[in-house]
């Protein structure tokens, strides 16, 4: 046996099998060997963020000196701004006052109202054209995971980004919105729009865009038209803004296509939002039936129960959650 | 080897594979030229082999694999038709490059320090057009994309820009692990593959 493995050619011819049985038992869905980079995360996350502190404060140093006379020039154009700002507060505050109570009255809901929203940072980014998905910071650490279901990945805007695949120790993996292995379910953004299916492809995302299929016969599309998540596949909450239709290709009557530029790039990302549902949001449901009409994700996942635990800040339904360093 | 120069190798090891790989990562734009991104990983890995030998080749190979896979690990659809972060794939591809780095061309290229960066782009070409060939067959077999980039596009706009951003990434990574380590003085004296290295052709400038 010693001898055996004396053989250099038998080792590496070992250590391949090995590796391609760790390859083909990682593609199953639900398999353990996920767990696996859950050491690793402990290991390697707080070295990552090391990297990542000292970098951002690099930069932010060499940005202080090089833009040192332009931020002296908008400080005090911001002076000006924030005495017009204060006094735009409290007229605000006066129209929240009102808005409040019209929403009262006419069971009104937010488009996110049963939503938990954690905020985390963009840790790393793709390696190369295969090794394309990204990591952001935050994990089971952080009170939730994904082994039984995904969550909306947003940017600061509520555009669409991707959905977060893996959860670990301390981070996460998100798919992105332009990977090939992307698909969800949309709309177009206007009264009874049409349902259509959103793909990413390897040949558009090269240009940042992705394909749009499943289009219904006798619809036309026209550039420029919004497309946000339909809600349906229970994944996504309804009415997330994705991004505006490019071009539409209607040469083959059965099978129309378009291209859609996505709201969300990804290259300038620093912070994301997690949209995660409220488990709470179903029990008040139940005991307040005057509003259950309007709840916005009829088919979003059950989650564990792990709101209880969060530092939270809320205010009504929804909750924003900062996990990790958000620079925003 | 004594201790002592054994814990500096590793240490050094360890502190190389952790900043290429977080770096790489994690500021890919201070990396880019070209539309493309140096692969600080495949560039180090390749070294790690061509200088120090196959097992070095290997080792550094299997853990900048595991990063990779760590960091961002291929997405395939599974079998339920939901996407799957594989595993491994990385280790498996980036061991293979160490280990060819340390045998192919041995015997003309006697280590010798600038034909390294000449190592780095055969190496850069077997990963991107193997990378490519084997996308291509996925998709296909798969179906689940009904086009692939033209073969235009993978090699002006993906190959050819990436030999070159990585061959400029070389320079720095070849001139730091030979003259600071991880072994003193940058060569590995116990590498020898069979070969007299009395006759100073191997491992010289």
């Amino acid at each position: 046996m010693r001898k055996l493995f004396s053989n250099k050619l038998f080792v590496i011819a070992l250590v391949s099998l090995i590796l391609i049985a760790f390859i083909v038992f990682s593609s199953i869905p639900g398999s353990p060997l996920s767990n696996i980079t859950k050491p690793l995360s402990i290991v390697i996350d707080p070295i990552q963020s090391v990297f990542k502190k000292a970098g951002s404060k690099i930069s932010d140093f060499y940005a202080a000196i090089a833009e040192g006379m332009e931020i002296r020039k908008e400080n005090e154009e911001l002076r000006e701004q924030i005495a017009e700002l204060e006094y735009q507060i409290q007229q605000g505050e006066e129209a929240k006052l009102r808005w409040e109570e019209l929403k009262s009255a006419f069971a009104i809901q937010d488009t996110f109202e049963n939503y938990h929203i954690y905020g985390a940072s963009v840790l790393t980014r793709e390696s190369d054209d295969w090794f394309s998905v990204i990591r952001i910071n935050v994990g089971e650490r952080d009170d939730f995971d994904s082994r039984t279901t995904s969550y909306a990945v947003v940017d600061a805007q509520m555009n669409l980004v991707g959905r977060v695949m893996v959860t670990d120790e301390d981070s996460s993996k998100v798919l992105p919105l332009l990977h090939e292995g992307f698909s969800l379910s949309a709309k177009v953004n206007v009264v009874n729009g049409a349902l259509v299916m959103l793909n990413g492809d390897i040949t558009l995302k090269k240009d940042g865009l992705c394909l749009v299929t499943r289009i219904p016969t006798n619809t036309i599309l026209q550039v420029g038209d919004e497309l946000v998540t339909s809600g349906e596949g229970g994944l996504f909450p309804a009415g997330i803004p994705i991004g505006v239709i490019e071009s539409f290709d209607d040469s083959d009557p059965n099978h129309l296509s378009a291209t859609l530029r996505p709201y969300a790039s990804l290259a300038d990302i620093k912070d994301v939002f997690i949209l995660v549902p409220n488990p709470n949001a179903d029990k008040q449901q139940e005991t307040d039936p005057d509003t259950s009409e309007n709840t916005v994700p009829s088919s979003v996942p059950e989650t564990s129960d792990n709101s209880e635990t969060m530092d939270t800040a809320e205010t009504n339904d929804t909750t924003v959650v900062t996990g990790g360093d958000t620079e925003a | 080897m004594n201790k002592q120069k054994r814990a500096r190798q590793i240490l050094l090891y360890a502190l190389y594979i952790t900043s290429v790989c977080c770096l790489q990562v994690t500021f890919p734009g201070f990396f880019r030229l070209f539309g493309r991104t140096a692969d600080l990983m495949l560039v180090f890995t390749v070294f790690a082999g061509y200088l120090f030998g196959p097992v070095d080749g290997i080792v550094v190979g299997l853990i900048v694999g595991l990063f990779r896979d760590y960091f961002s690990g291929p997405v395939v659809m599974g079998l339920n038709q939901e996407p799957v972060a594989l595993l491994g794939i990385g280790m498996l591809s980036f061991m293979y490059i160490g280990l060819l780095s340390a045998l192919l061309f041995r015997k003309r290229f006697r280590r010798k320090l600038f034909l390294g960066i000449l190592q780095v782009e055969l190496m850069t070409l077997i990963y991107y057009v193997s990378g490519h060939v084997l996308s291509y067959i996925y998709f296909s077999v798969s179906r689940t994309m009904t086009s692939y980039h033209s073969l235009r596009y993978v090699v002006v706009s993906c190959i050819l820009p990436q030999l070159l951003v990585n061959a400029i990434a070389a320079l720095p990574i070849l001139l730091v692990l030979r003259f600071i380590g991880p072994y003193s003085k940058g060569v590995r004296s116990a590498l020898v593959d069979g070969y007299s290295m009395e006759d100073k052709q191997w491992q010289s400038v």
